[in-house]
């Protein structure tokens, strides 16, 4: 591929320098964006900290509301103008995002990192031919010439698969099905080489058939790129090939957060448990939303005192209602997990025995894979109710 | 058939419709043209009776209507009965002076109108809103006549810097003609600034929510780009549709604006006849008055298409 900066017509300004790969590219830090609201303050994201290397794909997975759009506008800074606060530190190449002006950070977004949107029906600008679309951060970023920028605008067109690119630049975005708007918006995307992109969801308002050409495509061009990649999704299926970490977010945290290989051989969090289970059947209708999960995510304002899954967990003992447990690390290789009874330890699984003897009324019913769904339910709402029904 | 045809089919009958209207309502005005034409108090019962014959007013109101509009279509609408000039040329000459006015009006409101709403809606909630809002709803609440003599009060008498009244044409001299419209153009205008740019703010308040808005955020454009690039046109399609259905309280304003200003446009001329009982004229000139009106609003719905090309989209596939 050529890259743009050698059709510029001037060289591309350089404001932060070539990622160094021993270094993390991205590192967040504490993390935590909570809005005001007239109910109170809703804790979008608690507290997230994770690092990203040059290269590295991380798979963010999370429940709908678990603050996985939330997390990725937090990194970039695009949240909304009034009623956030957001704390703690986004550092990009050793550069702090959460301390540069509107200004500066306009030098890192869309040429340093670049960010794919849920839904490609509504993240193009209908008034906007998808031509001018693409070639504007380059026009603007790199200072390409018209010529140059149409050059290249093609040839990123092509590179996402679009047919018949030349024409296609002409276009406006009601003209392309959603599979060639989402192209299309990766080719925004990938137009200044940027060294993350950042795809919330982009494959969940799609047909399954394209579902898998945009993420095979996605991780193809992130390979040949070099580029870092956080994907972000609600199904776990959607990462297990296709990332190095996985990060599952739950309530605005991470609860577990592993390489790939180790969360699957063996995952420590009773959520991500609940999640693999929850995976969609191919068959199954994927842009609905997934709420397998028996109970509901909590209300963000008032989060359960102690473990945010408490109410829901197959787990759960006393102590998770009361104390919240830290991200801690085990079992090696990066391994980490918020939880005090993990999966397949034996404190964990003399936990779930002990559920499921009845010994707390969290468990009145039976084993937890086979449990029928109404059983389930009625398990969750007890445990709530003798939580003091906190939320809701 | 298609979207046009059936439009301008509309556009016919509204016009017949009008015009009708306007002969039946000038007939309900008191006095009589008759007296006016034969020489006030003096013609005798049968002067006044011949000349009423000689103008067709005797004939029932249907049958004026028809004659008139047999002619009109054939571009004649007739003599003043008073000053025996064409009633199309008294239009051709009086409809730049009202036309520029108007434009001038549009151009002025917008200028400052468009800018306001988009950093409203940028800084929806500020002080800096706020106190446009107070600002513009202030000048909306005067009306015209007020804004006008108080214009003519603090420019032409106070610090004398633009005459109260000088119409120039614009042949004569581009300076001049834009000096002497300018007061009676901030008169017209200024009001509506407050409609259009809270117009386009809410419309961009709208906008600014869309994802298309966050991701050209995220492209890293400066939000001087975002602002007018891509979220003004999208947010644009009322704005449009109110400037075009307001050339209607526009005209209606433009009356009383060039009588403060003394303008010799269509609004000046209306006046005149009426206070003549001048009805060939009057009449012709609410129909030219119809058919603007009415034009104007055709031509807001072509260029919605040309700003939107979903519409253009939608009405091509369903035409
Ligand atoms: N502007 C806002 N004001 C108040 N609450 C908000 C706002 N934006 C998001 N939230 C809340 O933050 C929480 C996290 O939202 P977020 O969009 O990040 O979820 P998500 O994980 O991306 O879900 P989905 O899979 O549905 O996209 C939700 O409970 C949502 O209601
Ligand atoms: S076992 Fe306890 S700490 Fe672990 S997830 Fe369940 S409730 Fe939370
Ligand atoms: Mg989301």
């Amino acid at each position: 591929m050529n890259s743009p900066s050698t059709r510029s017509s001037r060289p591309a300004p350089v404001s932060l320098g070539p990622p160094d790969p021993t270094l993390p590219l991205l590192e967040v830090d504490g993390l935590a964006t909570h809005f005001l609201t007239e109910r109170g303050m809703v804790k979008a994201v608690d507290g997230v900290t994770f690092s990203l290397r040059p290269g590295q794909t991380l798979g963010v997975v999370g429940e709908s509301g678990s603050g996985k759009t939330i997390l990725a506008r937090s990194i970039m800074g695009l949240l909304p103008p009034r009623n956030v606060t957001r704390t703690g530190t986004v550092r990009f190449a050793g550069h702090d995002l959460t301390a540069m002006s509107e200004r500066e950070l306009a030098h890192v977004r869309g040429r340093e990192i670049a960010m794919i949107f849920q839904d490609p029906m509504t993240s193009l600008n209908p008034v906007l031919r998808v031509g001018r679309q693409i070639t504007e951060s380059v026009r603007h970023h790199l200072g390409m010439s018209a010529k140059a920028a149409r050059a290249w605008g093609t040839e990123l067109l092509d590179m996402v698969g679009i047919p018949a690119p030349g024409l296609r630049m002409d276009d406006y975005p009601h003209e392309l099905s959603g599979g060639m708007r989402q192209r299309v918006t990766i080719a925004i995307a990938l137009a200044c080489e940027p060294k993350l992109i950042i795809a919330d969801e982009p494959t969940t308002a799609l047909d399954v058939t394209v579902q898998a050409q945009i993420l095979d495509l996605l991780q193809e061009l992130q390979a040949s790129q070099g580029m870092a990649l956080i994907l972000v999704t609600h199904d776990l299926g959607v990462v297990a090939g296709r990332t190095d970490d996985i990060a599952v977010m739950y309530a605005g945290k991470i609860v577990e957060h592993a390489p790939t290989p180790a969360l699957f051989a063996q995952m420590r969090h009773p959520y991500t448990e609940a999640l693999l289970r929850s995976i969609p059947k191919l068959d199954d209708a994927s842009h609905t939303r997934l709420e397998t999960i028996p109970g509901r995510p909590p209300d963000l304002v008032a989060p359960p005192p102690g473990c945010r899954f408490a109410p829901r967990c197959m787990l759960v003992q006393d102590r998770c209602r009361t104390e919240l447990p830290e991200l801690t690390a085990g079992g090696g290789s990066g391994h980490r997990y918020r939880c005090f009874y993990p999966v397949g330890t034996e404190i964990g699984e003399a936990a779930r025995a002990r559920n499921e003897a009845g010994a707390t009324p969290a468990a009145a019913s039976a084993s937890t894979a086979s449990a029928p769904r109404s059983s389930m339910a009625s398990r969750v709402s007890t445990a709530s109710e003798s939580d003091g029904s906190r939320g809701h | 058939m298609s979207y046009f045809a059936r439009k301008i089919g509309f556009l016919l009958i509204v016009l017949v419709a009008v015009t009708f209207l306007a002969a039946a309502l000038i007939r309900l005005l008191p006095g009589d043209p008759a007296t006016v034409i034969a020489g006030a108090s003096g013609a005798t019962e049968e002067e006044l009776d011949q000349v009423r014959a000689d103008l067709g007013l005797d004939d029932p109101l249907p049958v004026q209507y028809v004659g008139w509009l047999g002619d009109a279509v054939q571009l004649d609408l007739g003599r003043s009965y008073i000053s025996k000039l064409e009633v199309r040329d008294t239009i051709s000459d009086r409809a730049p002076v009202s036309f520029q006015l108007m434009l001038y009006a549009q151009i002025i409101t917008l200028l400052i109108a468009v800018p306001l709403g988009v950093f409203t809606a940028y800084k929806a909630g500020t002080r800096f809103d706020r106190t446009a809002n107070g600002i513009t709803f202030a000048f909306l609440s005067l009306p015209n006549f007020v804004l006008g003599f108080l214009l003519i009060y603090l420019f032409a008498v106070k610090w004398n810097l633009l005459p109260a009244s000088d119409y120039q044409p614009l042949s004569d001299s581009i300076g001049g003609n834009l000096k002497g419209l300018l007061l009676p153009a901030l008169s017209l205008g200024l009001g509506q600034v407050a409609v259009y740019s809270r117009l386009l703010r809410v419309d961009m308040i709208a906008t600014l929510q869309e994802d298309y808005v966050t991701m050209a955020k995220a492209k890293g454009l400066p939000i001087r780009r975002v602002l007018w690039r891509h979220a003004l046109r999208p947010s644009s399609l009322g704005l449009l549709t109110v400037v075009g259905v307001n050339v209607g309280s526009l005209i209606g304003g433009a009356v009383v604006v060039e009588q403060v200003f003394q303008i010799p446009g269509v609004g000046l001329g209306l006046i005149g006849a009426i206070q003549a009982r001048d009805y060939i004229v009057l009449q012709g000139l609410v129909a030219f008055v119809a058919i603007v009106y009415v034009l104007v609003n055709f031509s807001v719905d072509v260029l919605y298409a040309v700003l939107d090309p979903r519409v253009r989209h939608a009405r091509a596939s369903a035409a």
